[in-house]
């Protein structure tokens, strides 16, 4: 069975990712872009992933750290590399 | 080696400082202390947010150029305009706290955001980048005298064109030092005299001789010095590391061999203040207090800087 992520870990994962932005977490929605948006750069968004690695235990690969653009994309990935996901 | 700037057409405009116990040089005077932990409060210069990943020296640099900025002595976007800083300890607590997490919780928990600050030249990058300032940008480290040699190095690209305007300064945080090793001086050096202008008359560096002669680097320096002061008594700060081999009455001693005549500052109200930030404190507590001033400082190493300087509306 696919694991996916709870509600509750997914309100975690957007008050890691605001604080890491600097943002308020309501200004933080499924759809805006981090770049664009919220003015992150590239250090910030591997910064994402440290944190997400490190809190969740998940191990993206490299490659899949550009699909991460906003929420909605974060949480696709998680999703895609928890644990027991595959 | 040794050098000096003659007199080229220099002026320390705008002096702003960011550090404990004073918001002004006038403040330096009235020795209100430095007893506050909490005196540092960064959104008051940096806004709301953007700075959760600086280092506490980045933060305190951002915040003395932000001084600098508002009170118009130079304008973001302009790339002509160079960054000079001097710091001893800017590296530490990004030092510190990689040293801390790597022993504690292994390299996985090291923040990618946190080791971008593991660099001297970090605080004077940030605020070149913030600022989009292009013409150079450059940190200097030596022990107590590297903010005067800032002033020096900034006076000369203007004097050689590298620049238009410099950002020249201090900067200290060391988290395992008193509260007077925290904080930075900023200024901007310019070929014009603009706001609350110090004009820059003699700058130099020297390693101090075994022994003082006639010819020597240093007294070359000082009879330069005694040309612009014309047998006035002259108001002057010296600051001495603790394991120089010259004695402060020794650069008196040199001082008045070329004919100068000293009215010595006890640099009592800045005592606490450490570092890079100590000599240009001095220079700002003299200007503001007596319009005119000679700072020296002398390093563990015995290296000399100098400046000698005179409010423009002398």
């Amino acid at each position: 069975m696919t694991k996916k992520l709870e509600e509750s870990q997914k309100q975690e994962i957007r008050e890691v990712v605001a604080d890491i932005l600097e943002i308020e977490l309501d200004e933080l929605t499924e759809k805006s872009l981090f770049t664009d948006d919220h003015g992150a750069d590239s250090l910030r968004a591997v910064e994402i992933l440290a944190v997400l690695e490190r809190q969740f235990g998940v191990r993206v690969p490299q490659e899949q750290m550009g699909e991460m653009i906003h929420m909605a994309s974060v949480f696709e990935v998680v999703n895609r590399n928890l644990p027991d996901a595959k | 080696m040794s050098s000096s700037i003659g007199c080229p057409e220099v002026y320390l405009n705008g002096l702003s400082l960011v550090v404990p116990g004073a918001d002004s040089a006038a403040d330096l005077a009235s020795g209100r202390g430095v007893t506050n932990p909490e005196w540092f409060e960064p959104k008051k210069y940096l806004g709301r947010r953007g700075f959760k990943y600086y280092s506490s020296a980045t933060r305190y640099l951002l915040s003395a150029t932000r001084k600098c900025l508002d009170l118009g002595a130079v304008q973001a976007g302009d790339e002509h305009v160079g960054v000079v800083v001097g710091s001893n300890s800017s590296v530490v607590e990004a030092l510190t706290y990689t040293r801390d997490t790597l022993g504690r919780e292994g390299a996985s928990a090291i923040s990618p955001m946190l080791a971008g600050n593991l660099g001297a030249n970090c605080p004077a990058s940030q605020v070149t980048v913030t600022h989009e300032w292009h013409a150079f940008c450059l940190t200097l480290t030596n022990p107590l005298t590297a903010g005067l040699e800032a002033l020096e190095v900034g006076a000369r690209s203007i004097a050689r064109g590298r620049a238009s305007r410099v950002l020249i300064g201090a900067v200290e945080a060391d988290p395992q030092e008193n509260l007077g090793n925290q904080g930075a001086v900023a200024g901007v050096l310019s070929s014009k005299s603009d706001v609350a202008s110090i004009r820059l008359l003699e700058l130099g560096s020297a390693r101090w001789p075994a022994r003082i002669r006639v010819g020597s680097s240093v007294r070359t320096q000082f009879e330069r010095v005694s040309r612009h002061v014309a047998g006035r008594s002259m108001p002057w700060s010296c600051l001495v590391s603790a394991n120089a081999t010259v004695e402060p009455e020794g650069v008196a001693g040199t001082l008045q061999e070329v004919g100068l005549v000293l009215n010595r500052v006890a640099p009592v109200p800045l005592a606490e203040y450490g570092g890079t930030l100590a000599p240009m404190l001095q220079l700002a507590h003299l200007i503001a207090n007596y319009g005119e001033g000679l700072v020296v400082a002398v390093n563990y190493c015995n290296q000399l800087a100098f400046v000698y300087a005179r409010s423009a509306s002398i």
